[in-house]
């Protein structure tokens, strides 16, 4: 299962609008990149540029700059903040909001340990 | 009244990001406000919509938040200039309206990491016989 599988079976168990759905994953993903690309930025001008640069040639070309730049420290401790922090405001807006009944079929959904 | 912060004239290519800038020290707090509020995802509106309107609601107000920050990041701190910044931005609209761009942005470990979280706070906690929980309830 990839993150946009259990995005997708996680907005089906909130009942999102199945017209917004794509606009949902779409912003989470923007949001995503966007801070990457500015946190990382903030620590290295230059590393902030070559990786808005690089959405230019797609996901590929992205993750292997990301890769690259990650063999920074300061660059792979940023980009791991970054993801922890947009991941657990999701699971919090979850914890706060689902019903019971949601949360039993959210977990039930997850990958096996 | 008269706008003393300075606005964001937009990226001129190569060099450092903008930000918005005050002209003297007066106006600092006003435009550490402005950021403040700009760079809201506002955590309070997410839960009050959640409050009265569930999950669905808070995710909904969830995406409002993050789709004016992305917005605003893109907008404040581009590198590049004006036709080329809007590429990657460009990508995603096209995917939202299914023009055929595959999404798929996360690492792998997000899901690893998403279940990690989801387990911890998801999954009601027992009380040990030994816990303070069980000896309060009794």
């Amino acid at each position: 299962m990839n993150f946009d599988d259990l995005l997708t079976k996680i907005l089906e168990i909130a009942e999102f609008p199945e017209d917004k759905r794509e606009e949902f994953k779409s912003t989470f993903y923007n949001f995503y990149i966007s801070s990457l690309i500015r946190e990382i930025g903030e620590v290295d001008n230059v590393s902030g540029e070559k990786l808005e640069n690089s959405l230019e040639g797609g996901q590929e070309n992205f993750d292997a700059v990301l890769a690259e730049l990650a063999q920074n420290p300061n660059v792979q401790s940023t980009a791991d903040g970054v993801l922890e922090k947009l991941l657990n405001q999701f699971v919090e807006d979850i914890t706060n909001s689902a019903t019971e009944e949601q949360k039993q079929k959210i977990l039930a959904i997850l990958p096996a340990n | 009244m008269e706008d003393k912060t300075e606005g964001i004239e937009g990226s001129k290519g190569k060099g450092n990001p903008q930000k918005v800038q005050a002209k003297d020290s007066h106006d600092e707090n006003f435009s550490d406000a402005v950021e403040k509020a700009l760079d809201s995802n506002d955590d309070r509106a997410v839960e009050l919509a959640g409050q009265k309107g569930g999950l669905r609601a808070a995710l909904a107000a969830r995406m409002d938040g993050l789709s004016r920050v992305a917005r605003r990041y893109s907008d404040h701190y581009s590198f590049k200039t004006e036709p080329t910044r809007l590429t990657g931005l460009r990508l995603f609209d096209a995917a939202a309206h299914g023009a055929g761009v595959e999404m798929y942005w996360l690492p792998a470990k997000a899901v690893e990491k998403t279940a990690g979280f989801m387990r911890d706070r998801l999954q009601p906690k027992q009380p040990t016989s030994k816990s303070p929980e069980a000896s309060k309830t009794n």
